[in-house]
């Protein structure tokens, strides 16, 4: 595994993406950021396609829109990860801390509401993703349907349900939540590791239909984004919205990453 | 509870009860017209098992892992070296569970583990106390996962294991067998539909929850369970269904439904079904309501439902006594005995 991940980063170099790992500017926003087995992963900005017309009504509708770059975590934030920042940051810790198995150290951290997610990546001078941020790192600027394209999701690919919806299964390797960065077939060109399947991911921002202004937004529930260890392939897709109260810390399939500029 | 499980999307914990809080400042439970409640200190933190010895009682503490009898005379006696406690994998408190009297002799069941330390052979276990209170008790069986109300039923021990959600009948060889497996609670989705409206939409496939069997009372050849119900401990969830205890009947019948996370059922001395109800989940609280849970005696010919006791806070356990009267306790600390005004 660790040979895996050694040659995914050689082949992130040869590609010129940058890798950030402790730009001075950040840590002057918030603590510096101590994990350097996961760095933020530089997304070019411009212009790309968002939403989706084949899916769910709330995806609609397809688009092409324009964002900047900005830096995204190479993994879902790990239980080790988030220990730290209970302890540095006095956070409160995930509802699965004890599990002999979600608990483990390089699981993505599960059980986590909106605001504790929030809580870390603020600690650490960074911010959840927007929806839009989460859809150009993970579908490309062209619209791809998973992460590392348009090709069926399989378990060598992604951390996903059974085969017939919609229940877990140890097909991919792993009977819950997988060590992150665990499916390097299934990562974008750039890199990023699990932005489909392994755990739904936390997004900055509210629940609305798209274009809702401002001023009109409700502001009752949040929004997962990616999949899970017990999705379905229709909810593995790019643009597909999950929306949940963000108090809800229950989830022993929903975590997060971040982003910084 | 041990294993998560999954909601259609998200995948929640269930829980096993032990909800331990501190005492809140909340209001007095109130006995129903015609009844008195009497509080009893012993000083216990957290109260939860309960037997009638004659006009003795028998606890078990959540919190320090004592065992004690309560004499008449208010004098309280632990009954053995304190068991294990602390806090399960998930995150709830452990330790031990019921307590009851066979001939004489003491039994317990204690939970699983403390996170924090080595599993033990008394984990998750049938334990039978010991004569001297000195002496560590016996294993009956630690063949559960989460063990936690049990009853004799003349031949062998039935015990509820609230992890494999299975009534259990204790052989000869210290082996458990399965005699009910409870499926999964069906609930409409729209009973979900604040958490999530994405997932859980009016109309849509029906959304399962654990059954967590917790409360067990026998009456003509049959068995009451208490189904608590799993996370996130839909409002009225809760039901009780009876089994022949003969394996005459493959399908639990339906009793009682629409309670708040039963968490015991006693027969009284009426015979009417005593109902012990943790009370509604607050989700905002990440936990059940203070001072929401109540006794209930309910009629299973005709239905009717009566309240005896309203605004007891994480109630855990019930017992009656030879007299009549009832005695429970509560998680934060309470311990009361409801009995008709004179």
């Amino acid at each position: 595994m660790r040979q895996c991940r050694n040659i995914g980063a050689a082949l992130l170099l040869a590609a010129g993406v940058f890798v950030w790992g402790s730009d001075p500017n950040l840590a002057d926003a918030g603590h510096p950021w101590p994990f350097p087995e996961n760095p933020l992963i530089a997304i070019p900005g411009g212009a790309f396609v968002f939403g989706a017309d084949d899916g769910e009504e709330n995806e609609k509708p397809r688009q092409t829109i324009e964002i900047p770059g900005f830096t995204v975590n190479r993994t879902e934030i790990t239980n080790a990860e988030y220990r730290r920042f209970v302890v540095e940051g006095q956070g409160r810790a995930s509802n699965f801390d004890r599990h002999p198995e979600l608990g483990k150290d390089d699981r993505p951290v599960v059980g986590v509401s909106w605001d504790d997610a929030d809580a870390f990546c603020r600690f650490y001078g960074l911010k959840l993703p927007t929806e839009q941020q989460f859809e150009r790192a993970a579908r490309g600027a062209t619209g791809r349907k998973y992460a590392w394209g348009d090709a069926p999701a399989t378990p060598d690919r992604v951390s996903r349900g059974s085969e017939t919806c919609c229940g877990p299964d140890a097909a991919d390797g792993f009977p819950a939540t997988a060590p992150v960065g665990s499916f390097p077939k299934g990562n974008t060109p750039e890199g990023v590791a699990d932005l489909t399947g392994n755990v739904w991911e936390w997004m900055d921002g509210w629940y609305n239909p798209y274009g809702t202004p401002p001023a009109a937004e409700d502001k009752t529930y949040r929004v997962l984004r990616g999949g899970a260890w017990n999705s379905d392939d229709w909810k593995l897709r790019t643009t597909y919205r999950l929306a949940y109260r963000g108090d809800f810390r229950y989830a022993a399939n929903g975590g997060f990453r971040c982003v910084g500029p | 509870m041990r294993r998560p499980v999954t909601l259609p999307v998200l995948a929640t914990a269930a829980l096993a009860c032990g909800f331990l809080t501190q005492p809140s400042a909340i209001a007095d439970p109130k006995p129903a017209a015609g009844y008195r409640l009497e509080s009893i200190a012993i000083g216990l933190a957290a109260p939860s098992g309960v037997e009638a010895e004659g006009e003795a009682l028998l606890l078990t503490d959540l919190k320090s892992g004592r065992i004690v009898r309560r004499l008449v005379d208010g004098t309280v006696v632990d009954l053995a070296p304190p068991l294990s406690t602390g806090i399960d994998v998930m995150g709830q408190p452990t330790g031990p569970y019921k307590v009851r009297l066979q001939n004489g002799r003491v039994f317990v069941t204690q939970g699983w583990p403390d996170a924090n330390r080595a599993e033990q052979k008394t984990d998750h276990a049938l334990l039978e106390l010991a004569a001297e209170p000195g002496e560590k008790p016996s294993i009956v069986s630690n063949a559960f996962w989460n063990p936690f109300d049990f009853t004799w039923d003349g031949k062998a021990w039935l015990v509820i294991d609230s992890g494999h959600n299975a009534l259990m009948r204790l052989g000869k060889d210290g082996k458990p067998v399965s005699l009910f497996d409870f499926p999964r609670l069906k609930h409409d989705p729209s009973d979900l539909s604040q958490l999530s409206p994405t997932e859980f939409k009016t109309g849509g496939e029906a959304y399962e929850v654990d059954a967590v069997p917790t409360g067990l009372a026998l009456k003509d050849g049959r068995a009451y369970v208490a189904l608590f119900g799993g996370f996130p401990f839909i409002a009225k969830g809760g039901a009780v269904v009876s089994l022949a205890l003969d394996g005459s009947e493959k399908m639990a019948r339906r009793e009682v439904i629409g309670l708040d996370a039963p968490v015991e059922a006693k027969f009284a001395a009426d015979g009417r079904l005593l109902v012990l109800e943790m009370g509604a989940f607050d989700m905002n609280a990440q936990n059940f309501k203070a001072g929401d849970g109540r006794l209930t005696a309910i009629d299973l010919k005709t239905g009717d439902r009566k309240t005896l006791i309203s605004g007891l806070d994480r109630p855990s356990a019930l017992a009656v006594t030879p007299d009549g009267s009832v005695v429970v306790t509560a998680l934060s600390g309470g311990i009361y005995r409801l009995s008709k005004s004179p």
